[in-house]
């Protein structure tokens, strides 16, 4: 099953305990959402605490989503930059930051720059929801600044790992230069369809 | 031989032997020094006008269409190129250009850096044309930021060479672009370490096959690389500079070498905009043209006719005037000429707008818009110093070629020289006329002269030298009028008509009339007819010969007057109205003690004392205010020495063409003598007067012509008119006896005797008589002066003595 195969490898990671690591997610189009809502299960029961970046679905929509899935959605922080995307009502919660329509990255990057600390946890995780989107909307200078960003963010401070995760459309056609030139991935998860 | 020998002979010999490398790789520098510097010594070889088609297999083109035809197809296929320049001179817009015309062609590439983010190098990118968004995502332009991967882990030379070496590998790279290789450099601090890496590099770089661009950072315009070893490797280097150019900054690029290929070494403006780099180096034209000598005609059938026949085809000729004398009409009425006859016409503008061209032809019923449209006419309008020059000169070369233009206008050269620095203009106009005539297009090249009236100057920037023809158009004033006149002052290898013509701008464009060739003066700018003209200098003979007669009457005239006043005077002045001396001559100098020149200046009262110049000053300011003459003005002057002079002073009043008076003009004579004289008869008269003893003067005909007081006392006459002019004899009792003493007084000069007088009343009296005759210096009797005692009482008494 698609889940247990991402779950799998994400575990894997865990397990060995590579904490402070760059993980990108190959996915396809039809797993989409499990994929990403076994992924943030799992990091949530081994005590991980996060800030779920979501460019695909706005923050009532997936946070709710998230509940049902059994997914103490408290852990999470929301950036939520769908909403404007889509032109839906953005709703105020202490548990989300909406970002602008523009997909600003500056606002993207103060966002999460101001949410980490929040995080009450040693372990602790950005998830992208998903990186397709901001390559479709955004310049690949922009996409590489926030790329830049997040990389130093995540390896400036090894004592506080954060692990990176984010997800691409299997079938992305800029999935290589996203995986070596703009995040350095350290591990890729590919799932597959059963 | 023992066993320590054999190994310090081992020793000494490897030791030679890495001597030996050592020395053969300094050879190996010096030679590839000096191979540098007699390659970039090359003079250029001269430019070939016609692009050579671009060898994609030999070279690496770099999409810069000007750069890769000077290199014959770009660099060479594998050469590694430095590309130096100061910080912001291009050198990263340039690689990228060239890696992007790389995948263009089908060459992956790889861009390494160390000097900036990986984002910013590509937000620079996004703005360029040749930017392509795929190429890098798809890597088949691979960037690295080596920063990321070396960071914090030291840089081993050797794993920087495998990395770079790894990149291309995985790449499949043709083009490799290391930026900057004085970054890389940087972080070695050993020179030699520095020199091993980069010959390390250029061997991995020859034996990859891949072109390479190392950029290289040095603000120095004559050095190439920071450590004086990167240009060895190089088979090729370009220098980026931006250099000053009056108030500005302009971007210029450098070919130092390129082996195996000729180029030229002259710095190439550079321009750098969204699409992308260009250049603009120098277009050269030989002067082999051809000359068919078919004639172009201009349009205007008299102007054909006065270039017997039209232009010759391929020509340039220069319309030069002054502003507003129909030079842009004239060049519009060639254009539709050419229109007409469908060949294709080029006007290239430069003071006017577009759509002000095609406004004003059209009232003269020119549709300009007509031809745009059918792809007959182009029009460009630009300002000069919208571009560099030689941005120009490739629009034009563009149009040319592009359309096959036959004819051209250029409107106007002098509003692009006055952008311009003249030496550059000049180059300018030279290769233009050059390409031109090249590529046979007949063109008219306007130009505004200076003077509006009168010569025309064309000597400015060898204009007149550069064009095959030269139609004048000027202003000229003609019997009260301005008006306009065209003539040909030059036309190469051909006759043509040398009249002067006036001409008028009419709603049909120039219509120029007939020559005028019954007018002179015509290039002054003032005209006159002919027969006018000798009029006015037979009046101008008469005019000068009365002249003349008058200066010779005034001549004579004024001759006569300084002979007859020297003769009366002894000194001719002129004062101002103040009576400031301003003219002297004559011999004031025996008279007053000064020279003629100490006296302009001053005032006829500073040779006075205070109370005469105070008495003169007065009579002076009475005669002065009504202008009246200075008649016989008695005035006593104190001369050098003090000493007093009489002056006799006569003048008249100066006036001027308004009848105001200017000062006076006069004469002066030294009267001091005379003056003594006068004071010694007043001396004598006084004491004749005064005498006692009466006294008379009679004249030569016996007549009483003066006679003193005691005389009239004596005869008891109560006034002189009583008795002057009586005959002396009625003055004595016995007429007779009167005239016998009065010839013998005549005869021995003075008689002394007694005689019986008779008084007014009658009654008479003794005198005694004492008679003188008065003569002159030349001895002639003037008169008698006889004096007159009255002895009566003494008669008595001798009487009554005698009685007694």
């Amino acid at each position: 099953m698609v889940e247990e195969l991402a779950n799998k490898s994400l575990e894997r990671v865990i397990q060995e305990g590579n904490q402070g690591a760059i993980i990108m997610m190959e996915l396809p189009a039809d797993a989409y959402f499990d994929a990403n809502s076994d992924t943030i299960k799992l990091l949530t029961d081994e005590g991980f605490e996060g800030i779920y970046i979501s460019f695909q679905r706005p923050f009532k929509n997936i946070s709710s989503f998230l509940g049902e899935k059994g997914i103490d959605v408290d852990k999470l922080l929301f950036i939520d930059a769908a909403a404007s995307l889509s032109g839906e009502q953005q709703h105020e919660d202490m548990h989300c930051i909406h970002i602008s329509q523009a997909i600003d990255i500056d606002e993207l990057v103060k966002a999460i720059y101001t949410s980490l600390p929040k995080l009450k946890s040693k372990k602790r995780f950005v998830f992208i929801d998903s990186l397709t989107t901001i390559t479709l909307y955004k310049p690949l200078s922009e996409t590489m600044r926030f790329s830049e960003f997040l990389v130093r963010t995540v390896r400036k401070d090894e004592a506080e790992n954060i692990t990176l995760i984010f997800n691409v459309a299997k079938d992305l056609a800029q999935k290589k230069f996203i995986r070596d030139v703009a995040f350095h991935v350290d591990q890729v998860i590919s799932v597959e369809n059963q | 031989m023992s066993d320590k020998t054999k190994k310090d002979n081992q020793s000494q010999g490897q030791s030679l032997h890495q001597y030996q490398n050592v020395v053969q790789e300094l050879d190996q520098m010096l030679q590839q020094k000096q191979s540098n510097a007699q390659e970039s010594k090359q003079s250029s070889k001269k430019y070939d006008n016609k692009p050579k088609p671009q060898d994609m297999v030999n070279n690496s083109a770099t999409g810069i269409k000007e750069f890769d035809e000077l290199l014959d197809g770009g660099f060479p296929k594998g050469a590694v190129v430095l590309l130096a320049g100061s910080s912001g001179s291009g050198k990263t817009i340039f690689a990228f250009q060239w890696l992007f015309e790389g995948i263009k062609n089908k060459e992956n590439a790889v861009y390494i850096t160390l000097t900036e983010p990986l984002f910013k190098i590509v937000k620079n990118l996004e703005k360029m044309d040749f930017y392509d968004r795929d190429a890098i995502e798809q890597e088949k332009l691979k960037i690295v930021d080596m920063r990321d991967s070396y960071a914090g882990k030291g840089f081993n030379p050797r794993e920087i060479l495998d990395f770079i070496e790894g990149q291309v590998k995985q790449t499949n790279a043709k083009r490799l672009c290391i930026d900057s290789i004085t970054a890389v450099a940087y972080h070695y601090n050993d020179k030699s370490q520095i020199r091993t890496f980069i010959f390390e590099l250029g061997k991995i770089l020859a034996t990859l096959g891949c072109t390479t661009i190392l950029t290289s950072e040095v603000a120095d315009p004559d050095k190439y690389s920071v450590y004086e070893v990167e240009e060895f490797i190089a088979d090729a280097i370009l220098r980026l500079d931006q250099i000053r150019v009056k108030d500005d900054f302009q971007r210029v690029m450098r070919i130092v070498k390129v082996r195996g290929k000729s180029y030229r070494a002259e710095a190439i403006p550079l321009k750098i905009s969204a699409d992308g780099i260009e250049i603009f180096p120098k277009i050269h034209s030989s002067l082999e043209y051809r000359s068919t000598g078919e004639r172009v005609t201009t349009g205007n059938h008299v102007l054909d006719d006065m270039l017997m026949g039209g232009v010759i085809q391929g020509y340039t000729t220069l319309v030069a005037g002054s502003t507003g004398t129909g030079k842009t009409l004239l060049a519009l009425q060639f254009i539709m000429d050419g229109l007409k006859k469908g060949e294709p016409c080029f006007y290239a503008g430069f003071e006017e707008s577009k759509e002000q061209l095609t406004r004003n032809a059209k009232s003269f019923g020119w549709n300009l818009e007509e031809y745009e449209k059918k792809g007959l006419l182009t029009i460009r309008s630009v300002y000069p110093s919208d571009k560099l020059l030689e941005e120009h000169l490739k629009d034009i070369k563009q149009v040319v070629e592009n359309n096959n233009i036959k004819r051209c206008v250029i409107d106007s050269l002098s509003s692009i020289l006055h952008s311009f620095d003249e030496d550059v203009f000049s180059g300018f106009a030279i290769r233009l006329n050059g390409y031109l005539k090249a590529h046979d297009v007949t063109s008219y090249f306007t130009t505004t002269t200076g003077a509006l009236i009168g010569s025309a100057t064309l000597a400015e920037n060898n204009l007149s030298t550069l064009t095959d023809s030269i139609i004048m158009l000027r202003y000229v004033e003609m019997q009260g009028k301005l008006e306009s006149v065209i003539n040909i002052l030059k036309m190469r290898g051909s006759a043509h008509c040398k009249d002067l013509r006036r001409y008028e701008i009419t709603n049909k464009g120039v219509v120029i009339g007939s020559p005028l060739s019954d007018y002179e003066g015509i290039m002054t700018g003032s005209s006159k007819k002919i027969h006018e003209l000798e009029e006015e200098g037979e009046k101008l003979k008469k005019i000068i010969k009365e002249k003349e007669e008058m200066e010779g009457a005034l001549r004579n005239s004024e001759e006569r007057f300084k002979d007859i006043s020297y003769s009366m005077a002894d000194w001719v002045w002129e004062v101002d109205k103040g009576g400031r001396y301003t003219f002297s001559s004559g011999r004031v100098k025996e008279i007053l003690g000064y020279e003629h020149e100490e006296l302009i200046g001053k005032t006829l009262f500073d040779f006075m004392s205070e109370d005469e110049a105070k008495r003169v000053g007065d009579i002076f300011k009475e005669i002065t205010s009504e202008k009246k003459p200075i008649v016989d003005l008695e005035n006593w002057h104190l001369t050098k020495k003090g000493e007093k002079i009489y002056l006799l002073t006569n003048g008249v009043p100066m006036l001027n063409e308004n009848g105001e008076l200017i000062g006076y003009r006069g004469v002066d004579k030294d009267i001091t003598e005379r003056k003594k004289m006068e004071h010694a008869l007043r001396i004598k008269e006084s004491a004749v007067s005064s005498s006692i003893n009466a006294i008379a003067f009679i004249d030569l005909e016996g007549k009483v012509t003066y006679v003193n007081p005691s005389f009239l006392e004596m005869w008891r006459y109560d006034s002189e008119k009583e008795v002057l002019g009586k005959t002396a004899v009625t003055l004595w009792q016995k007429k007779g006896q009167y005239m016998e003493i009065m010839d013998a007084s005549f005869e021995k000069g003075g008689w002394v005797g007694e005689l019986v007088a008779e008084r007014s009343d009658g009654s008479l009296f003794d005198a005694q008589l004492s008679a003188n005759i008065v003569k002159d210096e030349e001895d002639n009797p003037i008169c008698m002066m006889v004096s007159f005692v009255d002895i009566t009482k003494t008669k008595r008494l001798e009487e009554a003595l005698r009685t007694t």
